[in-house]
């Protein structure tokens, strides 16, 4: 394991290289080309980092999840029961007979078959738990981990089960997913990897208990920073760089996103939007109505989308742009939370972007915020 | 350390549960509650041994032996699930293999010195990505093959990997460009006469937001369209215009300057399979009317909607987002009680339904809803506007 503990402080007391200048002494006074970056790479990936961010990403992670498999408990059966949209005959022969093709290495010959390649390694309890009450009992069993998750109780354990939750979930009912639900599981993926459970939960503060009770001078101490929670911060940094990248430029095909019209393609979208409330209609109607101002802020609107998607995964590693970049993320995510109705993807995303935040700007946050008024309103 | 603080404890206890299960399957399979009870428990305190040992290490309390221990423990529960589990279980026997090789691996990565430690995860972190872009390349681009050397990196090196992780998406949101919805509408007819439209998605029936994404989504998972043109196009589009005419009220021909795509949506393999699954779904569901439990499912035909976007400019002359010639309805198919399609040369099968309004200044709009005279609720001849 990286959770390896640190035994230095990080220089200039900073747990994120990339806060610093990239003209960093380090690289400067580098004897060869080889060696800074090994440097570099080595101190971005293994530099030790403290857990605040990626103890509050659990935490906001563990209540979306208990949300998103609470919202199945309305119609469970018809998702993941064997006579659902997808019943387990059809789900058993999706499984098992779905081979892949691939075009050949060579010109004259079609595409074939992948050998082996008909049954993928979908897999779900809820393949196999078939009677309605194992069915209830593995989702309730799911939720409580969810649960346990989110307050940071038995954090690791929680994470995995709450990891192989969703994936039986997503695998048992590919039709009704979307977006939101590979963003979850990238969430819990990484969550289930890091030292999430150290701060901010039960965990934490029942071993503060445990040690004030031994009469340990250092109870309240708080954990050190540990390597594997920088080098998994890095991984969800790095993916959701790649998810913005792959979203920008998968949209530049697209003439609407060009001419901008696409916005309106998005916003006047009836089954995705509240068009059916009256309020956003008559804005809507209103844009329509003034040509010159309709035009205007869609342009503008696809311009801020692309730009943003496009811009963000280089620049948000530069100091100084960092938190324009943030913001910019979480304006656009917070716009399609209200304006389109998927609120669970984009908390998601935020919290993907939580990833970006330094621990120490969150610990701050938290302390001057939340721990001190909490404190100061005991009697 | 008390007892409970102990990984080892947990860890032993669990692979205890565990080794009964295995005997429980050896002995009496028959009892599959107590096993799995036993399977779930014992996999429990295995996990939970691995978290104290995780939580200990991270404060520097047990060694790198210790974690490795409580890893290696959980190896060997995911080897013993493996052999308590039914056969008919596959699917989590794979996985229960799978864990146990990803925990063996993880028992001897903990025991490296960290500079190797370094050098496995930064070869881990390269295959967790490149499988990643991978995946969010191997992606058709509008009207063209996708790249040959992602497709194949994908299909031979990544996708198993990706698809047991679900990282298989291509985060290809919105693009190319926003598209319409797609609606599902089901007319359930019954024997006695009485039918009823099950309509997805529906705000009013969902009872929470994220609901009514899911079941758009299942809407989505339905709209798969070949982009083949059918065999004897020529002629099955003659047959579905004749068809119509001749049908009392008629149906709508279909004009041959419209693109053929437009006309005519076969769903793929995969969306059939779908719209089959799902018609059995709602034969159970709306098995009998409400009024009268002894009568039974005759018919399900089932729609595809597509609902387009209402212009700008339409939407600044006062017209509607659900205005009825933005609905586009293409016939699915009429399935039986076991959600077999009951006619497959059903003249209007796949073809477009269209809902038009004339549009001679000198009448007053007469609406014809081509959908609702094929589903047989309009018996009459198209009315004015409002009728239907």
């Amino acid at each position: 394991m990286l959770a390896r503990k640190a035994t230095t402080k990080m220089s200039h007391g900073k747990s994120n290289p990339f806060d610093r200048p990239i003209t960093s002494p380090i690289i400067s006074n580098a004897m060869t080309l080889e060696e800074s970056w090994v440097t570099l790479a080595d101190r971005f990936f293994f530099a030790p980092a403290a857990l605040d961010t990626l103890c509050l990403m659990r935490l906001i992670t563990g209540f979306l999840i208990f949300y998103i498999t609470f919202c199945y408990s309305f119609e469970l059966l018809a998702f993941v029961g064997p006579d659902g949209f997808i019943n387990l005959p059809l789900a058993t022969e999706l499984r098992k007979e779905s081979p892949i093709y691939v075009m050949a290495p060579n010109w004259n010959d079609p595409t074939y078959e992948v050998e082996g390649s008909k049954e993928s390694l979908n897999w779900s309890v809820f393949f196999h738990a078939t009677s309605i009450f194992w069915v209830w009992a593995f989702h309730i069993g799911f939720m409580i981990a969810n649960l346990f998750m989110a307050l940071g109780l038995f954090s690791k354990t929680s994470s995995i089960l709450s990891w192989l939750g969703a994936l039986s979930y997503v695998h048992r009912a590919p039709s009704a997913l979307f977006g939101m639900d590979s963003m979850i599981v990238i969430l819990l993926f990484y969550m289930m990897l890091a030292p999430c459970g150290e701060l901010y939960s039960l965990d934490h503060y029942f071993c503060k208990l445990r040690r004030k009770k031994k009469g340990d001078p250092n109870w309240n101490e708080p954990p050190q920073p540990l390597i594997l929670a920088n080098f998994v911060t890095r991984l969800v940094q790095i993916h959701f760089c790649i998810i913005y990248f792959a979203s920008a430029t998968s949209k530049l095909q697209g003439p609407s996103w060009w001419n901008g019209t696409a916005l309106w393609g998005v916003l006047a979208n009836y089954s995705f939007n509240p068009m059916h409330i009256q309020a956003y209609t008559s804005f809507l109607t209103f844009l329509a109505k003034h040509k010159v101002l309709w035009e205007a802020s869609m342009t503008l609107g696809c311009i801020f989308t692309i730009l943003v998607e496009t811009c963000f995964p280089f620049l948000v590693w530069l100091p100084r742009l960092k938190w324009i970049m943030i913001s910019s993320s979480i304006l656009l995510h917070t716009g399609i939370g209200l304006l389109m109705g998927l609120t669970a993807f984009s908390l998601c995303m935020m919290t993907l972007v939580l990833a970006f935040v330094p621990p120490e700007f969150i610990k701050e946050l938290i302390h001057r915020y939340i721990l001190q008024k909490f404190n100061s309103a005991k009697p | 350390m008390t007892l409970n603080q102990s990984f080892s404890f947990w860890t032993l206890l669990g692979i205890a549960f565990l080794l009964v299960a295995i005997g429980c399957n050896e002995i009496e399979p028959s009892f599959v509650t107590f096993r799995v009870i036993l399977i779930s428990l014992g996999f429990l305190f295995v996990l939970s041994g691995f978290n104290l040992a995780f939580d200990q290490r991270n404060k520097s309390k047990i060694s790198n032996g210790s974690l490795a221990l409580a890893t290696f423990g959980l190896c060997l529960a995911f080897c013993f699930i493996n052999l308590s589990l039914d056969k008919s279980w596959d699917s989590l026997i794979t996985a229960s293999r799978i864990f146990a090789m990803v925990t063996f691996c993880l028992t001897g990565f903990i025991l490296l010195p960290l500079g190797a430690k370094k050098i496995t995860a930064a070869f881990l972190l390269l295959f967790h990505f490149a499988g990643i872009i991978s995946a969010v390349t191997s992606l058709e681009p509008p009207g063209a093959p996708a790249s040959w050397v992602a497709t194949n990196l994908w299909a031979f090196y990544f996708r198993h990997y990706l698809t047991f992780t679900y990282m298989n998406n291509a985060y290809h949101f919105y693009s190319p460009e926003p598209g319409p919805p797609t609606l599902i509408w089901s007319k359930i007819q019954y024997e006695d006469g009485s039918f009823l439209w099950f309509k997805i998605p529906s705000r009013e029936e969902s009872p929470i937001q994220m609901h009514y994404q899911r079941m758009l989504s299942i809407t989505e998972s339905h709209n798969m369209a070949t982009n083949q043109t059918p065999d004897n196009w020529d002629e099955r589009l003659q047959k579905r215009n004749l068809v119509g005419l001749a049908h009392q009220p008629q149906i709508l021909p279909l004009n041959r300057t419209m693109s053929q795509s437009s006309m005519y949506k076969e769903p793929t393999e995969y969306s059939k399979k779908m719209v089959s699954s799902f018609a059995l779904y709602l034969t159970k569901k709306f098995a009998h009317p409400d009024k009268n439990p002894q009568t039974n499912i005759e018919s399900i035909k089932i729609y595809k909607v597509t609902h387009g976007i209402i212009t700008a400019s339409d939407l600044a002359r006062g017209e509607g987002p659900l205005d009825p010639t933005l609905f586009y309805p293409y016939f699915i198919g009429s399935f039986d009680k076991k959600g077999n399609l009951i006619d497959p040369n059903d003249p209007f099968l796949y073809f477009l339904l269209p809902i038009n309004r004339s549009t001679n200044p000198n009448e007053p709009a007469v609406l014809t809803d081509s959908l609702k005279i094929h589903a047989g609720d309009i018996k009459i001849n198209a009315g004015k506007e409002g009728d239907n």
